[in-house]
């Protein structure tokens, strides 16, 4: 097997020429190296311990020191010591160089230490990869755009420094920017091609660390009052949403999440019933939604989709009241094609599931009894019950706050008679607990409510603050359905969303109860609201191009990429076939660009030309097998009158061409010698 | 047909391979796939393929440097035999792209060098000679690893068709040959002092300051020499068959001796070798001709 390498590198020997002998980095080529080294160091997502970036940036600026203030180069004594330090300390920090916090900081350490020690061209090109190197595990921490314009800005500058190291002898800055900025550009395209076209292998392949950075806000699998109030200043998005087809009004972009239908008269969550799954009857006029979903990472599994799903797509399972989770927590992003549809029938109701919709923890007191009695014995069927229930909440004075006065004991008595206002959850968790009272199977669902349709792409994007929660009641003829207590009571939230709320609330008054001129006024925002809003959907919709097609970019998404241009079909070496075209046109096109730069400019050649024009007016035409002396011999036996010209051109150029004069002054000769022909 | 004199690299003469670096690129960026690969990330997939991108594309600037280079060569001066012989070489550019760090094999100065837009350099070839005779040119090749030092470029061979005549050594000083023992058709030293005044001419590094006519310099502001008409009787002969030896070799250099020496003394020498005679005469072009009959003379095996 050596004997193969080494006979192979043998061989490899013998086809170069020769080597030459390597540049020496010159001190401006190191000095701008060690500025990328200190950027990439200092620029990096990870946040690691204090003392790496200090090391790693102080051995960089020692070797400053060296180049400009004239410090002695460390002894290699020294250098092994501090080597061997570094590698004590990283091994007792992280317990070895395995993993990508571990490899980083040592990788950031090698950095600072190759910098300070590197003296030969091999030294250089090492520290120019460890820039890269370093770029690419600062993306593993963060893909944002800002953390790839710092990568780009770094690891250009370690080219700019290979490019100028490479030169023979310093060349003016324009060339190196000329050079620099004509290679990116032709490899744009080409990146540009293998990144859609090399076929993406799902990764895991040793393992993918828990990502501690993930501790995200957001809704909790318990509801008590106050719990969603609380993510309404949370402007973090949960996720966008991309309809297929028109984009369903707000009113009926109710997103499900999860349903609690177990209490102890405060507090909502999922009781027995949370892992079964109840699949949905879609009726036959049924009109399905189609959309994709992009979920941000946050740490949880269940994934918010539209009323009502009616597919479970692969990595995720449908769990009990018709809502999806994913398999996993969501570490990363996730890209969803997801199908809903308003027209269903739920199954009907199973006994322990009418009995898990029906519990109550608190015994309803004698005012709720009453009340609830005397819906009933107005109402023919449960329907209307629930008819006047909503009738009761919209006739009597019930106010939406944002920052409603806390319940006791007797939650649903206090909210009903005493308090009166509250958020979506305080009127969920009453109306839920008012129709079990009622007899009525009733259950809360939490999720959120509408969401922002972005001018540019046109998508829907969810934020924490449209957090909602809601009720849904069992009805013999239809099954579950919808009731949303909120819209009876301030509708503004229904149809304008939480924004206009904020808004109202912040000029003190009172939800449900504000004026319609000043409702109106609320509505037409100034034009400081509008630039606002058009910079803020632009914004948002660069971000959600790049989670598309940066951060989401996995083979799923290849998939549905090469879906879209029609080559699904292709298996993978076909694919890695055509990759290997497009790179390989792409690369002649590069080198008809690169050599459109060459016309010639020679201007003896230039010259002759013109000599030659002027003797095939006279008739007499040079053939191309023929030297310009043959040619000269032939041209003086045909015209003998102009033999002193012809001679003296074709000495002239045979000298400037084959000897030592200057091209550009015989030129000239030449050309006053042909005009006395 | 000849080998021409004057050469532009085609796009087909120039060679590429990836250097040291070059292969530890490739085996860094399959690394840097794998950890992008690992952790299902995109940003690290694009930069990966963003610095392929980029040292793909660095080939056709490694292939551009080379391709329209005009190489051409021009006559080389004479040496002697054990000097080293050297070649110029013109590298030029008519394009407008400059060439930068270019290396020319069995360079007499191996840096590296650029041509700039429309400027020649001039680069010489030197090699080692052990005998009279013409030496070709050697071939060479141009190289380049320009711009990021990963692909190394070089060029096909160039073989030019010029050469160098390389002269016998110069033997160690001898006192020239007895010519009054030879004189088939007359032959003697040159008096230069004693004979018939013939005329005027400028002077020439070397001339006896007696022969100068210092009367004229006032008026005609250059150095004036008398010249003397050698008769017949004092021409001297250098012939092949008296030249002591052993070996033709070393009477090519005992005769390339006596040509230097004659010529320093102003003498008005003859060359005879066998068959090819060359009438006595002074002068540096004699000189190179007697010189150059002495290189080419047929070798003897």
């Amino acid at each position: 097997m050596r004997d193969m390498i080494r006979s192979l590198i043998q061989s490899y020997r013998a086809l170069r020429p020769f080597a030459p002998v390597a540049p020496y980095p010159r001190q401006g080529d190191v000095l701008l190296l060690l500025v990328a080294t200190v950027l990439v160091v200092q620029l990096h997502p990870l946040v690691p311990p204090w003392w790496v970036r200090l090391i790693a940036i102080s051995l960089c600026l020692w070797r400053v020191g060296i180049e400009r203030v004239g410090w002695p180069m460390p002894s290699r004594f020294l250098r092994w010591a501090l080597t061997g330090a570094v590698f004590v300390i990283v091994l007792s920090q992280f317990h070895g160089l395995h993993g990508r916090d571990a490899g980083t900081v040592f990788l950031m350490l090698l950095i600072g230490l190759k910098g300070l020690e590197m003296r030969h061209y091999r030294d250089v090109m090492v520290v120019v990869f460890l820039v890269w190197w370093v770029t690419l595990t600062g993306f593993l921490f963060s893909q944002s755009p800002m953390t790839a314009a710092c990568g780009l800005l770094s690891s250009g500058l370690a080219l700019t420094a290979l490019i100028r190291m490479n030169q023979s002898s310093p060349t003016p800055r324009r060339r190196v920017t000329h050079d620099a900025v004509g290679m990116l550009s032709l490899a744009l395209p080409i990146m540009l091609g293998l990144y859609l076209l090399f076929p993406r292998i799902q990764g895991g392949l040793w393992g993918v660390p828990n990502d501690p950075l993930i501790g995200r806000m957001g809704l909790t699998e318990e509801v008590s009052p106050g719990s969603i109030l609380h993510l309404l200043e949370n402007d973090e998005v949960v996720f966008r949403a991309q309809f297929d087809g028109p984009t369903p009004p707000v009113e009926e972009r109710y997103w499900r999440a999860l349903v609690l239908e177990s209490t102890d008269g405060r507090t909502w969550r999922r009781g027995v019933l949370k892992d079964q799954s109840t699949p949905l009857a879609v009726m036959q006029e049924s009109k399905p939604i189609r959309y994709t979903t992009t979920f941000e990472p946050s740490n949880k599994r269940w994934l918010p989709v539209l009323d009502w799903p009616v597919t479970v797509p692969p990595g995720t399972r449908s769990g009990y009241g018709h809502v999806l989770a994913s398999t996993t927590n969501l570490l990363s992003s996730l890209r969803l094609e997801l199908t809903s549809d308003r027209v269903f029938s739920t199954a009907r109701l199973e006994e322990i599931e009418k009995r898990a919709n029906l519990q109550l923890a608190i015994p309803p007191t004698p005012r709720v009894k009453a009340l609830v009695a005397q819906w009933r014995s107005l109402a023919s069927n449960p329907a209307e019950v629930v008819r006047r229930a909503l009738g009761h909440f919209q006739s009597e004075s019930f106010y939406y706050s944002l920052s409603p006065a806390s319940l006791g004991d007797r939650p649903v008595d206090q909210f009903m008679f005493d308090t009166r206002e509250g958020y979506c959850e305080h009127y969920a968790s009453a109306f839920t607990t008012l129709m079990r009272v009622a007899g009525i199977p009733a259950r809360m669902v939490v999720g959120y409510m509408g969401g922002e349709v972005n001018d540019v792409l046109g998508y829907v994007v969810v934020r924490q603050s449209d957090a909602h929660a809601w009720t849904e009641v069992w009805l013999p003829a239809s099954g579950w359905i919808r009731v949303d207590p909120t819209a009876a009571i301030a509708p503004e939230r229904i149809r304008y969303g939480i924004d206009l709320l904020r808004s109202i609330d912040a000029l003190g008054w009172s939800i449900g109860d504000v004026p319609r001129d000043a409702m109106l006024g609320l509505l037409q925002r100034g034009h400081w609201d509008h630039g606002l809003r058009w910079v803020k959907h632009r914004f948002d919709a660069a971000n959600y191009g790049w989670n598309k097609w940066v951060m989401d970019f996995g083979p799923e998404q290849q998939f549905v990429f090469l879906r879209t241009v029609g080559l699904d079909q292709f298996g993978r070496p076909l694919l890695l076939l055509l990759l290997v075209i497009v790179v390989g046109l792409l690369l002649l096109v590069g080198q008809s660009l690169l050599s459109m730069g060459r016309l010639t400019s020679d201007p003896l050649q230039r010259a002759y030309q013109y000599f030659l024009r002027r003797m095939g007016r006279l008739g007499l035409t040079k053939h191309s097998f023929e030297g310009p002396l043959d040619f000269a011999e032939r041209a003086i036996q045909e015209r003998p009158d102009c033999e002193r010209s012809i001679r003296a051109v074709t000495q002239r150029y045979v000298a400037a061409r084959y000897g030592l004069s200057q091209p550009v002054s015989v030129a000239s000769e030449i050309r006053r010698l042909t005009r006395s022909l | 047909m000849a080998d021409p004199v004057s050469i532009i690299f085609h796009r087909r003469y120039v060679y590429m391979l990836p250097t040291g670096p070059g292969f530890l690129f490739g085996f860094s960026t399959l690394a840097m796939l794998l950890v992008a690969t690992n952790y299902n990330n995109g940003l690290a997939h694009g930069f990966c393929f963003l610095l392929a991108g980029v040292v793909i594309v660095s080939m056709l600037y490694t292939q551009r440097n080379l391709q329209g280079l005009t190489v051409s060569a021009v006559p080389a001066a004479p040496v002697f035999a054990g000097q080293r012989a050297r070649f110029p070489l013109i590298i030029s550019t008519f394009d407008r792209v400059p060439r930068l760090s270019l290396w020319l094999e069995k360079d007499a100065h191996p840096v590296a060098f650029s041509v700039q837009p429309g400027e020649s350099v001039r680069r010489d070839v030197s090699v080692s000679t052990t005998r009279r005779g013409r030496v070709p040119i050697p071939a060479v090749r141009v190289a380049s690893a320009y711009p990021l030092g990963l692909f190394f470029a070089w060029s096909r061979r160039i073989e030019l068709a010029r050469d160098c005549v390389v002269f016998p050594e110069p033997s160690a000083p001898l006192p020239f040959p007895d010519f009054q023992a030879d004189r088939p058709v007359g032959s003697g030293v040159v008096r230069s002092d004693g004979d018939d005044f013939q005329g005027f001419r400028e002077y020439r590094v070397g001339d006896s300051y007696r022969h100068i006519h210092w009367k004229s310099l006032p008026r005609t502001n250059t150095l004036q020499v008398k010249t003397f008409a050698a008769s017949h009787d004092t021409e001297c002969w250098f012939d092949l068959i008296h030249t002591p030896g052993p070996g033709l070799e070393r009477q090519l250099s005992q005769l390339c001796r006596w040509i230097i020496d004659a010529e320093v003394q102003q003498l008005h020498y003859g060359l005879r070798l066998g068959p090819v005679v060359l009438a006595p005469g002074t002068g540096h072009s004699h000189k190179l001709r007697c010189l150059t009959l002495l290189a080419l003379y047929p070798l003897t095996d």
